[in-house]
Parts: C-alpha cells; structure tokens; sequence
C-alpha cells in the first residue's frame, strides 16, 4: 500500500494547547505533547487526570474543544468534509487497545483479526487470512484461530485484540491500561507480547498503564499526569526512581526528597 | 376531493361513538386488570395443575387472534342461556383477551421483587393474602405501570373491533354514516385522526407513568 | 373423541382455502414489516433531520392509529383520493406498514443495544460511520432483535383475521361462512383458534432456531 511518509525527524503524534471538557468539567487545560517517531512512551497518573482522553483525542473518539492535533507532522481540521477525510486516512496509521478488548462477539478469532483488513484496506481475503495466521503464532494463539471469544480468557481475549489492531500494519499504536481488567495471573502473558512489539517492530508506542516496572523495562520516556497537565516527564530511571516534582514522588509512593 | 363541511357535520355523532369506545376500553382494561391479576397468582401457584393450566390459558389467548374470541363469545353465548347487549360480549372479549397480557407484566413485575422482601414478610408472620397486599404488589406493580398504561392504549385502538359485532363505537358509527353519503373519505380519515390525537395524549400519559415510577437508572 | 374427530376432517376442508390465504398475507406481510422496520429504525439515527422527520412521523401515525381503521381507510377511503388497490395488496400493504412502524422500534433498540466500545474499536481500526455501522454493528444487532422480533409477527398473524372484514376470503371469513352454512359454531371456532395457535408456534419455534444459529459462540442469556 502506498503510503507517504513524512520526514521521519518529525513526531508521528503531537497536542499543542489542547482543551477539552466534559460538561462542566474540564479534564485537558492547554495540554502539549509530542511522541517521536519510533519513541515508546508511559503515560502513568492517578484516575481522571486526562490519559486517556489524551489517547481518545489521538484516535478521533472524542473531539478537541480547543488546541491542535497533528499526526505525522499534519495538522488535523475536521471542520470541513475534506478536512474529514484526511483526518481519516491518517488515523488508518493509528491502532488502538482498549482497556476491555472489544472483541467482535459474533465473529471467531481468526475473522475478527480479517475483518478490518477486508473491508478497510481491501485486503484478498486469502491474503488476510494469511496475515492474521502470522500474527496469531506471534501473539501465540495459533491454536485458537476458530475459537469464539467467548471461549477465551482474558489475557487470550486482549492478545487476540492486539494482533487484531497489528494487523492493519499502524505506525503509532496506542495502548490504553490494556492489562488493567485483567486478572493479576492473566497480565503477564499480555506484557510478554507487548515486550515482542517494542523488540521486534519499529512502531512508536503510547502506554497508559499502571504497572510500573514494566513502563521502565520498555518505555523511552514516562510521562507523569495529574489534573490535565503534564507535572514531568524523563527517562524512566528518573521519573520512576528519582523524580523531581513533589507530586510525582506522592503518586509513586515514594518519601519526600 | 375532501368535504370539510360534510367532515364537521359528522362530529356530533362520532362523538357519541366516541364515548363508547372509551367506555369500552375502560370497562374492558378494568376487567383486565382484575382478571390479570387472578390469572397471574394462579400461574404461580404450587398447584401444578393450577400453574400449568393457567399458564396454557395466557399462551392460548394471548397467541390467538381477539376477533375470534370476539365472534365466539357473541355466537356462544346466547346458546348457553346467557344472553347479553353487543356492547357487554365486547367488554368481556376485550378484558378476557387483555388479561392475559396483563398476567404477564404482573408475572413481571413480581419475579422482580428481591427474594428478600418474601423472606422477610414470611419472617414477619405475614402470609397469604396480606402478604401480597402489603409488601409484594405495592412493589411489583407500580413499576409496571407504563406497561399496563400501554396496552390500555393498545386496548383502546382494538374497540373498532366491535363493529364487527355491530357495536356503536367510533368506526361503527363511521362505516353507517359513509354507507349513507355514500362518501367513505370523511368518515374514516375523522376517525383515524381521533384515534390518532388520543393516543399520542395517551401515550404522553404513559411517558409521565415512566419518568413517575419507572426511571431508567442512569449510568455515566 | 372419535365423534370429535370426525367432525374436524368434516369442517377442516372448509378452512384450508382461508388458511392458505392467511398464511400467504402474513408471509409477504412480515417480509415487508421487516423492510419498512429496517428503513425506519435506521432512518430514526440518520443526520439528516427530514429523514429523521419522516421516520418518526411515519410510525407513529402507524402505531397510533388502530390497524382495523387503517384497512378500512387504505381500502374504502383511499379510492376517494384516485388510488384503488385489491384487497389482497391493500391488506399485506397495511399489516406489513403496521407491523414495520413497531419493527422499527425494536430495531432502534437492538442497536442501541450493541456496546458502545464496538463503534469505538471499529472507528480505532479504520471503519467508517457507515461502516462500521452495516459491518459491525448491525450484524450483532440482529440476535437481540429476534425476541421482539416474533413477538411482532405474531400480531402480524394475528392481525390478518382483521382482513376478513374488507371481505378476504381468509381463515376468519371461511370460519363464518362455514358457520353459517353448519351452525356448528363452538367446533369451528375452536378448530380455528387452534389452527391460529399452531401457526403462532410455529412461528416462535422458527425465531428459536433462528436466535440458536445467531448466538452460536456468543455469551447469550437469553436463548432458552
């Protein structure tokens, strides 16, 4: 498929001054942040500081109120039908995991891995079939290609939901607290494949996730948020172990400085 | 093409088809309400046959069209004795036919009281009748209500069926008058616009029965 | 009981003509209810206000109006106003008009039923509105649908007795003239309820199979 790349120096994701409220409440104040190309970042955070709704403004599931949005060094403008478009087929670059898999429950494995790929990309459905093969023995579930997702567990269900979004070959993948309905025995098989992800591709990755130690393990740069706004972000051996800011050391548990 | 003039000048007499028809529908959803309420306590008796056969009876009538029921009754009836005005078979078609459906949203509305609450009153020496009459229906049924307050109004748009059995009710009416002028235009379009308006203040009605008793929970 | 069943092989011949005209209005007439149910319910969500409009218009002057003044409007008034049609097209036309106008609540409601995280992991992997909407969701709209769905055609069955009375020779219209012809009221109408009935059942156990075949692999309370 051929795709324009823009100048791989310039940052596959950026917020300049993003607002965005939900009713009387505003969650993102004038929020800025750039992912560059090929970076892996954590996003950590107590609950309702705004990662994930950073996330869903990334992925068009919400709309900005206020700010910018570009993706691949453009700027998105949505207000007009063209605008629309181009908006569209710059998020087809985008994948996404959702904290609750969203699995098709009326399709099996192996077509809810086609699914996209058929009707999205236009993909030969031997073709995709293939592809989906590949990606289900990478995420070890080979077996399971004929399963119902009602027959799989947990952990199973949010590989299967990570090889679906593989499959439409993203460059950015956003990955928002993917483990963190799991059961504690069921996370670590999830962590595994995300650990395959950042060895073995190129992707740039977005992780909004609690568990610490692997953030440090994978991430390129943690970034810290509280109420909307960014407090510090850094190279994981500082923000995790050694941070600057007072409320960072709160959140992580650590004694004061 | 549409005569307003010979429209108004119909409006006198459709009105008292009117009230017919209201009387019917409420007579008939009174029948109904009671009946239901029977029909519904006897399908959850430990009698078996009791439950088994007042379940069967709800299915049958329920999945059996009311115009036949209706000529059964009117054609039966006189045979065994029990003669009666068109207007009273009517009443009795529609209370029978709707019970039914009322046992179920009873049955409904009981299944969804907690166990607890039968436990409790069980626990509080309250049995039998006084059990359902102060803890179990004052829960089951209010909830409820915008079922029921639906097939009133589905009852109600099911009257013109009495003219079938030559019952004076709105259509009734409207057919003789149409037969008459030999203009069938007026009459009908008149009657399916009461129709019309009546339900949708009833429906209103029903609307105001959900927001009282009935809030959907709302969940962020 | 031989008595008994001797008069129903006696009085059935009678009615089979009406049943098949009943069976053929209630067949076309669902066909078409779940046509206009589709259009409807989908037209209900569409950003165009005139479709909305005229969705919302067309069920409820269907659903608020009585089916009986609607056949004997379409068939005795509309001739007035130049169009005529048989009492065949006339009858399937309403009861499949009538019958949509409540389909397409239900098919509103199945798809809100349908989790919203399905149109947000279908938007994050590059489906369309409209595609995300024919692929996604409507293919897992159509499990909740079936309950009400047969609720729906048996009023639909149980509607076209009504068409008896815009003179179709249908099982109701057969009842009475073999009611007049015999004077065996009590056996006829019972025979005829039953025959109603059987079909009713019929026409659940096929929604069963066919909510069976939806749900296989699915998590589904509901399939008893």
């Amino acid at each position: 498929m051929n795709r324009t790349r823009s100048d791989v120096r310039s940052p596959v994701a950026e917020l300049r001054s993003a607002v965005k409220s939900y009713d009387a409440h505003t969650v993102l104040n004038g929020l800025e942040v750039s992912i560059a190309a090929g970076e892996r970042v954590a996003l950590i955070g107590p609950s309702g500081s705004g990662k994930s709704t950073l996330l869903r403004l990334l992925m068009g599931l919400e709309p900005l109120d206020a700010g910018q949005i570009r993706l691949f060094g453009e700027p998105l403008d949505e207000s007009h039908r063209r605008g629309q478009l181009h908006a569209a087929q710059l998020r087809q670059r985008v994948g996404m995991v959702f904290q609750h898999f969203h699995l098709f429950p009326h399709l099996r494995v192996i077509d809810n891995l086609c699914a996209a790929p058929i009707h999205v990309l236009g993909q030969s459905k031997p073709a995709a079939q293939a592809n989906a093969e590949t990606l289900l023995a990478k995420v070890g579930l080979a077996d399971k290609a004929q399963a119902w997702p009602s027959q799989l567990s947990g952990g199973q269900k949010q590989r299967v939901a990570i090889a679906r979004a593989l499959a439409m070959q993203p460059e950015l993948m956003l990955f928002d607290e993917v483990t963190s309905a799991l059961d504690p025995e069921l996370v670590e098989e999830v962590l595994v494949v995300l650990r395959q992800i950042a060895h073995e591709s190129q992707m740039s990755m977005l992780l909004v996730t609690h568990e610490m130690r692997f953030a440090a393990e994978i991430a390129d740069r943690v970034v810290f948020m509280e109420g909307g706004r960014i407090v510090e972000q850094g190279p994981p051996q500082q923000v995790l172990q050694d941070p600057q800011q007072a409320r960072t050391r709160a959140f992580l548990g650590l004694l004061p400085a | 093409m549409f005569d307003l003039d010979y429209a108004l000048s119909l409006l006198p007499i459709l009105a008292q088809g009117l009230l017919v028809t209201v009387q019917a529908t409420i007579l008939g959803m009174l029948l109904a309400l009671l009946l239901g309420l029977l029909l519904a306590i006897a399908r959850r008796s430990r009698l078996r046959p009791l439950a088994w056969a007042s379940a069967g009876w709800i299915e049958f009538v329920r999945s059996t069209p009311l115009l036949i029921q209706l000529y059964f009754l009117y054609y039966v009836l006189p045979e065994t004795g029990l003669g009666m005005p068109a207007l009273v078979t009517g009443i009795l078609a529609l209370g029978l036919h709707y019970s039914c459906y009322c046992a179920e949203v009873y049955r409904a509305g009981i299944e969804a009281v907690p166990r607890g609450q039968w436990e409790a009153a069980q626990s509080l020496g309250l049995r039998g009748p006084r059990l359902w009459w102060l803890v179990i229906l004052p829960q089951a049924i209010p909830p409820q209500l915008p079922a029921l307050g639906n097939y009133l109004i589905a009852m109600f748009k099911d009257t013109p069926l009495l003219s079938a059995i030559t019952v004076m009710e709105l259509l009734q009416i409207a057919r003789i008058s149409a037969a008459e002028q030999f203009s069938y235009l007026e009459p009908l379009t008149l009657v399916g616009l009461i129709f019309l308006l009546l339900s949708l203040i009833a429906a209103q009605g029903v609307r105001w029965l959900e927001a009282r008793y009935a809030p959907v929970e709302r969940t962020s | 009981m031989i008595d008994w069943l001797q008069s129903l092989f006696e009085l059935l011949p009678g009615l089979l003509g009406g049943l098949r005209l009943t069976l053929q209005i209630t067949v076309l007439g669902v066909l078409l209810a779940a046509s206009c149910g589709l259009l409807a319910g989908l037209a209900r969500r569409s950003h165009w206000r005139a479709l909305r409009w005229a969705a919302v218009s067309y069920v409820e002057l269907f659903r608020g109006t009585s089916v009986l003044v609607q056949l004997f409007w379409f068939y005795f008034a509309l001739p007035f106003l130049g169009l005529q049609l048989s009492a065949f097209t006339t009858a399937v036309l309403v009861l499949g008009l009538n019958t949509g106008a409540y389909a397409a609540e239900v098919v509103r409601g199945a798809l809100q039923a349908v989790p919203r995280g399905q149109w947000e992991v279908a938007a994050a992997l590059g489906y369309s509105r409209r595609q995300a909407l024919w692929r996604v969701i409507l293919p897992q709209a159509w499990l909740p649908m079936c309950p009400p769905a047969g609720n729906l055609a048996i009023e639909l069955l149980k509607n076209t007795a009504l068409v008896s009375m815009i003179t179709l020779s249908d099982l109701s219209f057969s009842a009475q003239l073999l009611r007049a012809e015999t004077l065996r009221t009590v056996e006829i109408y019972c025979l005829v309820l039953v025959l109603y009935f059987i079909a009713a059942r019929l026409i659940s156990l096929a929604m069963r199979d066919l909510e069976h075949w939806l749900a296989r692999g699915r998590d589904h309370g509901g399939v008893h």
